[in-house]
């Protein structure tokens, strides 16, 4: 439900004021709220409307040819589906063996283990985050990520997630503060034991990732978190 | 401010519960824009050229506003349109209009760009110039051109009828790149004003250009 404070800071959301944990916190709530983010939308466009009260100034002719050429030199698209994971970049495979055994055994030792790795230089730009169920019909659902901030890549590991209709796809997202949105990392579906593993690379670079989420979209995904959230961690 | 959120007037809310319905003109042109961006997505270079004549005025413009330098300017016109180029197939016609996703994609490009370079914005007294009378460069369409200035006269319309704190803080808060704690220190006001008076302005801002809404 609307409040006038929820409405303030989606104002600020919808210019791009809101920062750090603040932004982060309003993105988690924005994945897991229709309403919100119909208003946030409107808020957008409202705003966007302010460019027309500028005075208006012509790009000089050169500009289009220029953009075209640096359009025609920008390397092709990286698709965001997930690949074969016969072979993983080692830090990346390293990392989440043991933040695999996370999710089935003591956390106590595991987080240990954890902080022993990340000290080591050559794991200091990987970050692990595990992922907790949104979802009351599956509590056991649970994931960990592994992600790469040098590498612009990483591995999620889920386990015990509900099978997906046939219209339909996890997506996974993450959120960096320096983005309005979380930024797509891509989709999959889970097997017939409700695991998976995927190497994604977002679709935008990330400076920080605060958060971790995978919501349910329509196949394929969708450019926004539309549907509900089913793992979130940080 | 109240310790708990204020919940809005019965009936006020019910504005944004949901997507409003678009008209059939608007449902047209969504479906076209859509269209234009599947196959700009796909190399098509007439709709590269039919996108970019149609909005790199507007955006250029605001990109100066923010900037205010020429050469920074076109930097980041061309920086958003690789960017666009790039999102062309992620473009979801049922969440926002053509022209605020390049609206806002270009306005972020601008002000990380301003952010990058610690300048501050100067005050919309020291930035407004008279709107200049400029013969069309990039060879877009009459309509296309009529249609922006109609929509210029009726923003600027509408942003005269917000009281001048509410215009002057959406202001800030949309051009220059300023926190919101600059924003407040710049207005002089406390953060909770500054952060009423942006909600505050956009919703009549919308009120005054939708009425529908």
């Amino acid at each position: 439900m609307m409040n006038e404070e929820l409405e303030q800071q989606a104002s600020l959301y919808a210019l791009g004021l809101l920062e750090g944990e603040e932004n982060s916190a309003f993105g988690a709530q924005l994945a897991a709220n229709e309403e919100l983010r119909a208003f946030v939308d409107a808020m957008q466009e409202t705003a966007a409307h302010l460019a027309y009260g500028t005075p208006l100034r012509q790009p000089p002719a050169h500009l289009e040819s220029r953009i075209r050429a640096a359009i025609h030199t920008e390397p092709t698209t990286i698709t965001h589906r997930s690949t074969s994971l016969n072979w993983l970049p080692w830090a990346l495979a390293a990392g989440l063996a043991v933040a695999s055994v996370f999710l089935l055994a003591d956390r106590a030792a595991t987080k240990k283990e954890l902080a022993e790795l990340r000290s080591r230089n050559a794991f200091a730009q990987l970050r692990i985050a595990t992922l907790s169920s949104k979802l009351s019909s599956a509590p056991s659902a649970t994931g960990v990520v592994v992600w790469d901030a040098e590498k612009q890549e990483g591995v999620l590991k889920v386990a015990n997630v509900p099978a997906t209709e046939q219209d339909q796809d996890y997506q996974l997202w993450i959120v960096d503060p320096d983005y309005k949105q979380p930024v797509d990392a891509g989709v999959f579906a889970v097997d017939a034991k409700g695991a998976k593993k995927i190497l994604f690379k977002p679709k935008a670079k990330i400076t920080a990732a605060s958060a971790f989420a995978v919501s349910l979209e329509r196949k394929g995904g969708a450019p926004k978190a539309e549907g509900p959230m089913v793992l979130l961690g940080k | 401010m109240a310790d708990s959120p204020t919940p809005l007037p019965e009936g006020s809310s019910a504005i944004f519960r949901g997507r409003k319905p678009r008209s059939a003109q608007q449902e047209n042109q969504s479906a076209a824009d859509s269209e234009m961006m599947r196959r700009l997505s796909g190399g098509d270079e007439a709709s590269f050229s039919a996108f970019y004549r149609r909005f790199a005025p507007g955006l250029f413009s605001m990109i100066y506003q923010i900037l205010q330098d020429q050469k920074e300017s076109e930097d980041v016109l061309q920086e958003a349109f690789v960017q666009m180029w790039k999102k062309a197939a992620g473009y979801d016609a049922e969440r926002s209009s053509l022209f605020t996703w390049a609206v806002m994609i270009s306005r972020n490009k601008a002000i990380d760009r301003v952010r990058s370079r610690q300048r501050r914005f100067r005050t919309a007294e020291a930035a407004a110039v008279e709107v200049e009378a400029v013969p069309p460069e990039t060879g877009g369409s009459a309509g296309d051109l009529m249609e922006q200035s109609e929509e210029r006269k009726r923003v600027r319309s509408a942003l005269s009828q917000l009281p001048g704190a509410q215009r002057e803080a959406i202001d800030l808060a949309f051009f220059s790149g300023m926190t919101q704690v600059e924003i407040s220190s710049k207005l002089g006001a406390p953060l909770g004003t500054v952060k009423a008076r942006i909600r505050r302005g956009l919703l009549a801002l919308r009120e005054v250009l939708d009425p529908t809404s």
